[in-house]
């Protein structure tokens, strides 16, 4: 089994509902309820090892799916991974391990 | 070389059905996937919606003379079912096997248990521990749902007797007391379980206790208090629910803490089966008296409401969870699986706390599940391929494909696969009932 997180309410789920549950925007960890108003550009990089999934969401091309993805990943040593996802690799200037 | 393929195939088939049709499934669903038009079956993602009525209430005491009846029009509960899991087992046989048929055979059973206890795993997670459907948020009409009705034995001191017959009787009386139409309905044990009952034979996988053969299931159907011979009853922890581990702290450090207000929940949680959806499904708000933040605490949990060294009050599985104010939504059921108010529950001695839960085993009625299946499409002229699709009315219309095929020149074999497409989902809460123990 797993918790999940629907709208920030921790769920338990067994393990093979997990998958549908995070296509329907269920997260894996809580997520800030306020959107992240700060523009990366402006105010330094996103550390993808601390970061919360509104973070990552807040990036263009970056949903619910590839936010969870990138939390499940975690710890991350380097942004090679990313290199080869379209959804993220552009943002790779603003990210920072 | 074995001659009669198909006889093999067809028997293979059968026991993959038979298999399925003892986890206690039915498959009003497949109706339609019983067409052998491929275009018109399902596929794999598909989804399927069922309906049946909601309860209409009394029978109106009519006096003809008086007034005319005034009837009501039939709602109806909608069940979404997703075809999102496609079973298969399958061996090789090797031609040069101077034993072909026996290898043959002896591989039937095998994997006939095989699909059918994964698909079992799939069942007990998915139809009765799997509350991550209900909304995080506003009103909740609550009808094709996990159970929430549950029966459990506490001894003086508090602690989870092993499973006894007590909880078979309680979880039938559960049962019975729903108003729902009489159907084939049974009491099944769908997990592991400690201890003596039914027959007072010990089990150690939740065995049949009474042993009914399968023709004379099929002839009468199952009984109420009657359990079906179970093959290979096999739950993994790393894919289902079984028991549940205790929440050693709420936030303070403490296991267990006082409530500090039981109320009457009205405007959350409504009974989905009753026409209008305005009655109360009878759900309690607790109040949490714990300092600081409430941590641990999760939908889907089975939390105790009792004194810590003695029996307990109520158990009751958590709804919905607000941290903010300390609140959680549970219905209590007492030992008896009666459903307890607000009122009936004391701040002065019923503690709120998530205990550790060895064994949940469920009892349900057979149309508690749900599930389609179709034939599969035949291979290709000169593939060397065989395929069947076998559907046994018997075994609930199930239909098992068992395809034999992928002839290797090198290395002599034919490869044996039975498959089974389907889902699950609950069609009715109040079909169903866990029965706690240790």
């Amino acid at each position: 089994m797993a918790i999940l997180y629907n709208m920030n309410q921790a769920v338990v789920v067994p393990d093979s509902v997990v998958p549908l549950r995070l296509s329907q925007g269920f997260t894996v960890a809580p997520v800030d309820v306020v959107p992240a108003a700060i523009a990366p550009e402006t105010e330094g990089k996103i550390n993808v090892n601390t970061c919360t999934a509104a973070e990552l969401v807040a990036l263009k091309g970056i949903g619910i799916k590839a936010a969870n993805e990138i939390i499940s990943g975690r710890p991350y040593d380097s942004l090679e991974p990313f290199l080869s996802d379209p959804r993220i690799a552009p943002h790779i200037p603003n990210l920072t391990v | 070389m074995f001659t009669q393929l198909d006889q093999i195939m067809t028997t293979m088939a059968l026991m993959v059905s038979r298999q399925l049709y003892l986890t206690g499934s039915y498959s009003r669903a497949g109706a339609t996937s019983m067409d052998t038009d491929p275009a018109r079956g399902f596929e794999f993602g598909s989804s399927i919606v069922i309906r049946r009525p909601k309860i209409r209430g009394a029978a109106q005491d009519l006096n003809p003379r008086v007034a005319p009846a005034t009837l009501n029009e039939q709602e109806w509960v909608e069940v979404n079912l997703s075809l999102n899991h496609a079973w298969a087992d399958g061996f090789p046989a090797f031609n040069n096997d101077a034993q072909y048929a026996t290898v043959v055979n002896d591989s039937l059973m095998a994997v006939s248990t095989n699909v059918g206890t994964s698909f079992e795993g799939m069942f007990y997670s998915e139809c009765f521990r799997d509350y991550s459907g209900v909304a995080a948020s506003g009103a909740v009409q609550y009808a094709s749902a996990p159970p929430l009705q549950l029966v459990f034995s506490e001894n003086s001191s508090g602690v989870l007797n092993a499973f006894t017959t007590e909880h078979l009787a309680r979880a039938n009386a559960c049962l019975g007391a729903a108003n729902v139409p009489a159907m084939d309905r049974f009491a099944f044990v769908s997990s592991f379980s400690a201890g003596d009952w039914a027959v007072a034979a010990p089990t150690a996988e939740g065995q049949s206790g009474a042993l009914a053969g399968v023709g004379n299931i099929i002839q009468t159907g199952l009984q109420q208090g009657m359990f079906i011979p179970r093959a290979g009853f096999n739950f993994g922890v790393s894919n289902s629910i079984t028991g549940q581990a205790a929440v050693a702290s709420l936030g303070d450090g403490t296991a267990t803490e006082a409530v500090s207000a039981y109320t009457a929940d009205t405007t959350v949680f409504f009974d989905g089966d009753r026409a209008g959806g305005t009655v109360p499904l009878g759900a309690v708000r607790c109040t949490v008296g714990v300092t600081g933040t409430l941590t641990g605490l999760a939908v889907g949990q089975i939390a105790r409401l009792g004194p810590d060294a003695g029996p307990a009050t109520a158990y009751g599985v958590i709804l919905r969870v607000d941290v903010g104010n300390k609140y959680v939504w549970l219905v209590p059921y007492n030992s008896k699986g009666q459903k307890l108010t607000a009122a009936q529950l004391s701040t002065s001695t019923d503690k709120f706390g998530v205990p550790a839960i060895p064994y949940v085993n469920t009892a349900h009625h057979r149309e508690f599940l749900v599930y389609g299946t179709r034939p599969l499409r035949q291979p290709m002229p000169g593939a060397g391929g065989q395929v069947i699709s076998q559907a046994i009315p018997e075994y609930g219309a199930a239909t098992v494909n068992i395809a034999v095929g992928a002839y290797n020149a090198a290395g002599m074999k034919q490869d044996h696969l039975a498959s089974v497409l389907c889902g699950c989902k609950p069609s009715d809460h109040r079909k169903a009932a866990f029965m706690l123990s240790a």
